[in-house]
């Protein structure tokens, strides 16, 4: 499956009074991928996608579907996009199917076929007759998918998609995102801040901090550039001798620090290059008479790391605007 | 469009509380057009009574030998020999023209002042004089004036199926509050709701949306109140018979009378009360486009609907002349037509191009708030 840019976006600005929210946003996103768009609380995500969806206006720059431009050719670029911006709220009043029909009056080339294709899909099947009233957050979710899809859009747009699922149903909405972008080419953009998350779920990430694009790269990359370090956790009985023990060994590397964490716990930060050194380390300490109780590899949120790395400030905190 | 328009009334109808909402009026507009039922027994004259009536009548007539002369500020109109008159054209103690011929022997023969001036109630024997006159002339069973049907005053003749049809119609005002309640929530409640963003994220112009509102709300308050007006047919012939069915409205202009069949005089002066009433529910329309909350749309129509004319004629009252371009200045366009005004030369045309103004800037601030609103 060929590849090609099904959004353009470029110089995007928006002001909400005097608050400049959104900075010079320029990103391209192609078809059959899975892109992450990872920001903290307030970084301008749900700004962003509310503009490519035409719920907000734009202030400049210019936002291109499909080779359209979203404000000269508004209903030919919006055929192309289908998306749930923060909480999927439904008529209440209306059942499942009776909702989805409501958007197949409004799109094209929607049959009643595809609309039991698509409550077959995201598993509504016993509940498309029943109100939306008595759905709950996890099944109004599958059936913002169903409503997103209806119409076959090249371009998936979803902010907080796994919000309000359990455990299988995350597991099960992340099969369905990878499925349509993968075997369907669709181009399947998700906002998130839960960064395990986005880790198992995309293909690349841009990372929006203060409105302003800090990096767009393929998940493995952002993980490897942003780490050439690697953890430690140690367990033992003397931590501030364990400390000296290992500053004194390194103690011409700067790359390497000791950090305790607890009365028996220390974290060893050391570069990938001194990896190979460990077994020497861990000699050391046995023969130094310290008693260690295990030695384990830190190596879960690698992502979570590059973000708070990429998104924070002089203070070294991740930022809130 | 016609699938947006679909989609809104399929949204409007499938709500529980429009279910109770267009229940409860039905079942007011049929207990009401009993209740009249009811009430006019009282009054109602059973046939032996009107015979009884038409006899008394008769023989009252047929023996009195004089001729009368009626006249206005002296001026000769007619002379009439009663008993003459009725073995000239063949009328017995039971024919309706008898009471025609009651009435006019029982007007004053010689009236003042030409002019018929509804405020003062001068002309009014003159006018009485026009229309018996005509009902006799042109042998008319069953009739009904002008004033009668618009409201002006009660008279219907002696005739209950045009007076119970013509309030039975009038339960429209009542229809007109639940589309007030319809169009103060049908984009507020989307907001209210949360779904406007799913309603938003379509490919279709936000214009071509707050458009289909606008059209469902006017077709469906078109159906509805001709519904009404249609259903209040066999209702109140159900109720009071057919035979008034061939009521002739007169029309009274100065000294020429036009007969025209009721049921086509009504359906002209209801659908300029449903112009009038449109304006509320524009109103209530275009506060919903921009306010967040249901009620306000609702509570400030319908408290515009009860004060708007009052803060008029307050206005008037303290001789401010500009009034004359509120709306609720010229909402009264049957009044208006007939050069009822309240401010000196206010013709029908300026009263229809003052809501005509304001229809174009209601739906304009609606479509302009809706389309630039952000989300």
């Amino acid at each position: 499956m060929s590849t090609e840019t099904v959004l353009t976006i470029e110089h995007l600005n928006k002001s909400f009074g005097k608050k400049h929210i959104i900075k010079d946003l320029s990103m391209e996103l192609n078809s059959g991928e899975v892109y992450g768009f990872l920001g903290p609380n307030g970084a301008g995500k749900t700004t962003t996608i509310k503009m490519i969806v035409g719920l907000l206006r734009i202030d400049s720059g210019s936002i291109k579907i499909c080779g359209k431009d979203l404000l000269k050719n508004y209903e030919e670029a919006m055929g192309n996009i289908g998306g749930i911006v923060e909480n999927p709220e439904m008529y209440k009043y209306l059942t499942g199917r009776q909702n989805l029909r409501q958007y197949a009056r409004m799109r094209k080339g929607v049959t009643q076929k595809r609309i039991e294709e698509v409550i077959e899909l995201v598993g509504l099947s016993n509940w498309a007759d029943k109100k939306i009233s008595k759905y709950s957050l996890g099944m109004r979710q599958r059936l913002g998918i169903a409503q997103a899809i209806l119409h076959r859009p090249k371009i998936l747009i979803l902010d907080e998609p796994t919000n309000g699922l359990d455990p299988a149903g995350i597991k099960q909405m992340r099969g369905i995102l990878r499925k349509l972008a993968h075997e369907e080419g669709v181009c399947v953009m998700v906002s998130s801040h839960l960064m395990s998350e986005m880790e198992l779920m995309c293909d690349r990430v841009a990372i929006i901090s203060k409105g302003e694009l800090i990096e767009v790269q393929t998940i493995e990359n952002l993980v490897n550039e942003n780490s050439s370090t690697q953890q430690y956790i140690y367990q033992v009985n003397d931590v501030e001798a364990l400390k000296k023990l290992l500053l004194d060994m390194y103690k011409d590397n700067e790359g390497v620090k000791a950090e305790q964490e607890d009365e028996r716990t220390l974290v060893l930060t050391i570069p990938n290059e001194l990896e190979k050194d460990l077994p020497k380390i861990n000699k050391a300490v046995i023969e130094a008479g310290i008693e260690l109780t295990t030695v384990s590899h830190k190596a879960a949120a690698k992502l979570e790391d590059a973000f708070i790395e990429l998104t924070s400030d002089e203070q070294g905190g991740g930022q809130i605007a | 469009m016609l699938n947006l328009i679909k989609n809104e009334y399929i949204k409007i109808f499938a709500k529980t509380s429009m279910k109770v909402l267009l229940i409860l009026f039905f079942i007011t507009f049929i207990g009401f057009n009993i209740l009249m039922k009811v009430s006019m027994r009282d009054t109602d004259s059973t046939d032996v009574e009107i015979n009884n009536y038409r006899e008394r009548l008769y023989d009252e007539l047929k023996d009195d030998d004089k001729t009368y002369e009626y006249t206005i500020d002296g001026e000769k109109l007619w002379s009439v020999n009663f008993s003459k008159y009725i073995k000239d054209n063949d009328i017995d103690d039971e024919d309706p023209r008898i009471e025609t011929l009651g009435s006019l022997y029982h007007l004053e023969k010689n009236m003042k002042g030409k002019k018929y001036d509804p405020y003062s109630g001068s002309g009014n024997q003159y006018r009485s004089y026009l229309v018996y006159r005509y009902i006799l002339d042109n042998d008319i069973e069953y009739y009904a004036t002008d004033e009668d049907i618009d409201g002006m005053s009660s008279g219907y003749g002696s005739n209950d199926f045009a007076q119970a049809f013509n309030m039975s119609i009038s339960m429209e005002v009542l229809f007109m509050i639940v589309m007030v309640a319809i169009a103060g929530t049908i984009v507020s409640s989307e907001f209210a709701s949360g779904t406007i963003k799913f309603y938003i994220i379509n490919p279709v112009t936000r214009g071509k949306l707050i458009i289909s509102k606008l059209l469902a709300i006017v077709s469906l308050f078109i159906i509805g109140s001709g519904v009404i007006y249609v259903l209040s047919i066999p209702i109140n012939m159900l109720l009071h018979g057919t035979s008034g069915m061939g009521t002739q409205v007169l029309v009274v202009k100065g000294e020429d009378i036009t007969a025209i069949p009721m049921l086509i005089y009504s359906l002209k002066s209801y659908g300029i009360t449903m112009l009038g009433h449109l304006i509320y529910i524009l109103m209530a329309f275009m506060l919903s486009s921009f306010a967040r909350n249901n009620a306000l749309a609702i509570a400030s129509s319908i408290m515009l609907f009860a004060l708007g004319s009052t803060a008029v004629e307050i206005l008037l009252a303290f001789d401010q002349d500009w009034a004359r371009y509120i709306i609720f200045a010229n909402t009264n366009l049957t009044g208006i037509y007939k050069g009822l005004t309240q401010f000196p030369e206010q013709t029908l045309g300026f009263a229809l191009g003052v809501i005509a103004v304001h229809f174009f800037l209601m739906i304009l601030t609606a479509y302009d708030a809706f389309t630039r609103r952000e989300i």
